[in-house]
């Protein structure tokens, strides 16, 4: 495909079940039939739009505003107050920390959030905080919000707002850099992680870079201010400019450079199309419109989700689900509700490999075929087993009992578990099941279990319809979008 | 009922399955790569007696100057005036260097000679990047140089492929697997992570529905297939190796001592596998380091201690090398924060019973500037030289594409 081609758009004629199916695998966590129906409606453009264009936020999380006022505590406090305070505060912090972890999990499962909250994930693996680094969950609940708050705007503000974050400024240590003391951790990896990739920048550049960042004070509670006092105000010179620069002036260094322009784009297409590179007169085609539209995001976004690049056949059903796809995909598959427990959905969710917030480290997580490994595919299974079984709430504690309580709606809990029985009631063949759950619709290996299956009663009891599910989501084919 | 299906969990249970017909099975697409490679190479089996290398990866980059502390180089204190570590806290090694106090253990194994200390290591035009640096200590590529396939994985591209084994040729603790194993073959490699509540008979099911597929080579359903199947035959014969492991000594209880001790299990068993990988991260220092430096300095030490005893008791130290590596040291002076930021050399540790010496390579020069790096002055290639032609019995020219002078830490050549 010649470069100017590919990204023109997809004729509408070519807008069908597959290509709607593969832009739902990609864009969102599952190809259930309401999903297909919709997207089959809408078109590529209108999908964008509608999911990606309109921002919504989470709702604040009970734990976290009470969490914040016992932060606002913790600093009235002398030493020894604090020393007194600070287990406490830990404490509050994990707790507040599983209670994000659920709720934004349970958020991105609603069908009409998903697309934005994996939009969210893949910038969060650009922009890496984690967890461990940042030591404040309200913190990294803010970063998220500034995520979404930039979503729909340009690339360039969208950074500037997430350096000057509580959580980026402890996590790469911004706080630490002061005029006469400069930190380069953030200004190395602006470069390197964020904006321009490794190889377009020196050493230099980071040093100088360094400098022009100093002067912002991050506090606990969220607030970021400027001193004048602890910024180096002396001339630098970043990129062949020398001035007196400040962060303004460094973010508008960076937007000139020519790799600025390929860089967020090849992210993109690496999370959204195919891990394997380009060919580079492709992305700089695309580089050069998305410069000259002002880095939008909108733009880019509606330009590879509508070209006729992203539709190519060679691309399709082939990209292996994250953790969090799959593990949320699932749950939408087969019309489950996340239930409202950490050691759950967290404590899987890390044994796939993707610890929520928690990436090993600043380059975020590789994807690809680096999510599956023996112990990542155990885990996998594990969840497919979990689901098939019923709940047993003997297990459960009083804590638990508890929230399992709260999150019943006029007395009735949630569907946690697939019902085997009412998809036996509903009726299913091997091709249905293989048409709603894989993007490729390969049923021949689930119609030959069928067969080995029925043998006895000729009908599927709940047991074997259990194993018939166990080996579907276990398969390669469920494990690919 | 379908007939119970049963998959064989060693090769010999498979030649035993198959009987004549073994030809067919194992060369047709289906069957799990270890299983179609044995079955091409008709050599004897493997020699339980064979040296294995441990590898512990300090990960974030180790502070070799607060690790290994040129105590009597004024230097040093000049650069770290705030975090340099004083002459009495710390643990002598001669008149010149100490051990972090943390490395309590590892100070006794150094004067007892099982614990030796290479000086200053690294590579020329160092990367500063965390990525890029342990991609290059990983693959053993020059700096300038990219390179798909880790030390370890070109070592088994080139001496053994096609060898019978029933068992992964490497092993990784943890859930993310290093570029280190990465080979042009599907070499068997296995990642170690706690275990499912996963049941023999469904095990069975999975097997034999993934067995009914087919896909182009080059995809990733092939790769996730056959990932698949060498993962559930793997898992069920080394969950059940751990699970039954009578450790001689007690371990520390973190996450490292753990990973040490579910390796000693492994090997103990007589498992097949050559090269073992256990990391240990935490260590890019760049703030407030002093404390959590020498924490992680005390896990080190004492895991690696445990676990050296723990071979010596069940008489496999001899079979048992162990090394660390870290992507980078720190810069020589401390930055404002208490902390370092990334540096290029740093000391390389070795462990085992077959020592020689226990200081080797020259030590850096600290007369450099500020913000300045230190020199470094062994290639960490020729560790790796060391480990490949002296320990692992292969070639270091072919494994590493070029000849690195070997060091003289190991007493005894297979």
């Amino acid at each position: 495909m010649n470069p100017e081609q590919a990204w023109t758009p997809l004729p509408p004629a070519q807008w069908d079940r597959y290509t709607a199916r593969h832009l739902a695998s990609r864009i969102g966590f599952s190809l259930h039939p309401s999903i297909i129906s919709e997207f089959l409606e809408l078109g590529p453009k209108a999908i964008v739009e509608k999911y990606l264009l309109q921002p919504q936020q989470m709702t604040q999380l009970p734990s976290l505003i009470s969490m914040r006022a016992a932060v606002k505590e913790f600093q009235m406090k002398d030493a020894g107050g604090k020393r007194e305070m600070r287990k406490q505060l830990q404490k509050q912090n994990r707790e507040g920390y599983e209670e994000y972890a659920v709720a934004w999990n349970q958020f991105a499962r609603q069908k009409q959030y998903s697309p934005q909250e994996k939009l969210c994930l893949f910038f969060q693996n650009v922009w890496v905080v984690a967890s461990q680094g940042v030591k404040g969950v309200p913190m990294l609940f803010e970063y998220q919000n500034k995520i979404r708050q930039s979503i729909a705007g340009n690339y360039p503000e969208m950074c500037k707002r997430l350096t000057l974050t509580s959580a980026m400024g402890r996590y790469l240590n911004l706080d630490k850099n002061k005029a006469g003391a400069p930190n380069e951790n953030f200004a190395r990896e602006l470069f390197e992680l964020f904006t321009l990739g490794e190889g377009n920048y020196t050493e230099a550049d980071i040093k100088e870079a360094a400098r022009a960042l100093t002067g912002y004070s991050f506090e606990t509670d969220g607030t970021v201010s400027f001193r004048e006092r602890a910024h180096d105000s002396g001339l630098k010179t970043v990129f062949g400019y020398q001035g007196r620069h400040n962060i303004d002036d460094l973010f508008e260094i960076v937007f000139e450079q020519p790799a600025a322009a390929t860089f967020l784009p090849k992210e993109l297409l690496r999370f959204y199309l195919s891990e394997s590179d380009f060919d580079s007169s492709i992305i700089e085609v695309l580089g050069k419109m998305w410069r000259e539209s002002g880095y939008s995001l909108p733009f880019l976004y509606s330009t590879i989700f509508s070209s006729q690049l992203f539709y190519q056949e060679e691309f399709r059903g082939n990209m292996i689900k994250s953790p969090v796809h799959y593990f949320i995909g699932l749950h939408q598959d087969f019309e489950i509700e996340i239930l409202p427990l950490p050691r759950e959905c967290l404590r899987i969710e890390r044994l796939m490999g993707q610890a929520f917030f928690n990436p090993p480290n600043v380059k975020g997580w590789d994807g690809g075929r680096a999510w599956i490994n023996s112990a990542t595919l155990a885990a996998r299974r594990q969840v497919a087993e979990t689901l098939l079984q019923d709940l047993n709430t003997d297990r459960l504690n009083a804590d638990e009992l508890r929230v399992l309580d709260q999150a019943k709606q006029n007395g009735i809990s949630p569907a946690y578990r697939i019902d085997l029985d009412k998809i036996i009631e509903k009726g299913t063949t091997p091709e249905k099941l293989a048409e709603d759950l894989f993007i490729g619709q390969d049923a021949a290996f689930l119609a030959e279990l069928n067969e080995s299956l029925l043998e006895d009663e000729n009908r599927l009891t709940t047991s074997s319809l259990r194993e018939l599910l166990l080996a579907a989501i276990n398969s390669p084919a469920y494990q690919l979008c | 009922m379908p007939a119970k299906h049963t998959y064989p969990f060693t090769r010999r249970e498979f030649l035993r399955a198959t009987g004549a017909g073994a030809g067919l099975l194992s060369l047709s697409p289906f069957a799990p790569a270890f299983l179609t490679a044995s079955a091409h190479a008709n050599v004897a089996p493997p020699d339980k007696d064979q040296s294995i290398l441990v590898l512990i990866q300090l990960g974030g980059g180790n502070d070799g100057l607060n690790t290994v502390v040129p105590y009597q180089d004024d230097n040093y204190y000049n650069l770290r005036p705030k975090i340099g570590l004083k002459e009495n806290e710390l643990l002598k090694l001669d008149d010149q260097l100490g051990l972090n106090p943390g490395c309590e253990e590892l100070h006794r194994l150094y004067h007892e000679g099982q614990f030796s200390i290479i000086q200053n290591v690294g590579y020329p035009n160092p990367n500063r990047s965390h990525f890029r640096s342990t991609e290059i200590w990983e693959t053993a590529s020059g700096s300038r140089e990219y390179l798909s396939t880790g030390w370890v994985g070109r070592f088994f591209d080139n001496c053994c492929q096609g060898s019978p084994n029933d068992d992964p040729f490497a092993v990784n603790i943890g859930n993310e697997l290093p570029d280190t194993f990465l080979s042009e073959s599907t070499a068997n490699v296995f990642s170690y992570f706690g275990r499912g509540s996963k049941s023999k008979k469904s095990t069975e099911l999975i097997l034999k529905s993934l067995e009914s597929t087919s896909f182009p080579d080059d995809s990733n359903a092939n790769f996730l297939k056959h990932t698949a199947m060498n993962a559930l035959i793997t898992e069920e014969r080394v969950v059940s190796r751990i699970r039954n492991y009578k450790p001689s000594v007690n371990y520390p209880q973190h996450s490292l001592g753990k990973g040490l001790q579910q390796v000693a299990a492994m090997i103990a068993s007589g498992q097949g596998t050559r090269v073992y990988f256990v990391p240990h991260s935490g260590f890019d220092t760049h703030a407030n380091q002093v404390q959590r430096h020498q924490n992680l300095l005390r896990q080190l030490s004492s895991s690696m201690s445990a676990f050296q005893a723990d071979l010596q008791a069940k008489k496999l130290d001899d079979q048992v090398l162990t090394m660390t590596f870290s992507e980078f040291g720190r810069r020589p002076n401390e930055n404002r924060s208490g902390g370092t930021d990334h540096g290029t050399a740093a000391p390389l540790f070795v462990m085992g019973s077959k020592l020689k010496g226990s200081l080797h390579g020259d030590a850096p020069k600290l007369n450099v500037g500020k913000n300045k790096d230190l020199k470094y002055t062994t290639d960490f290639r020729s560790a790796y030289s060391t480990v490949i032609d002296q320990w692992l019995g292969g070639n270091h020219q072919s494994v590493l594409g070029d000849t690195f002078q070997p060091l003289d830490f190991l007493a005894l050549k297979p």
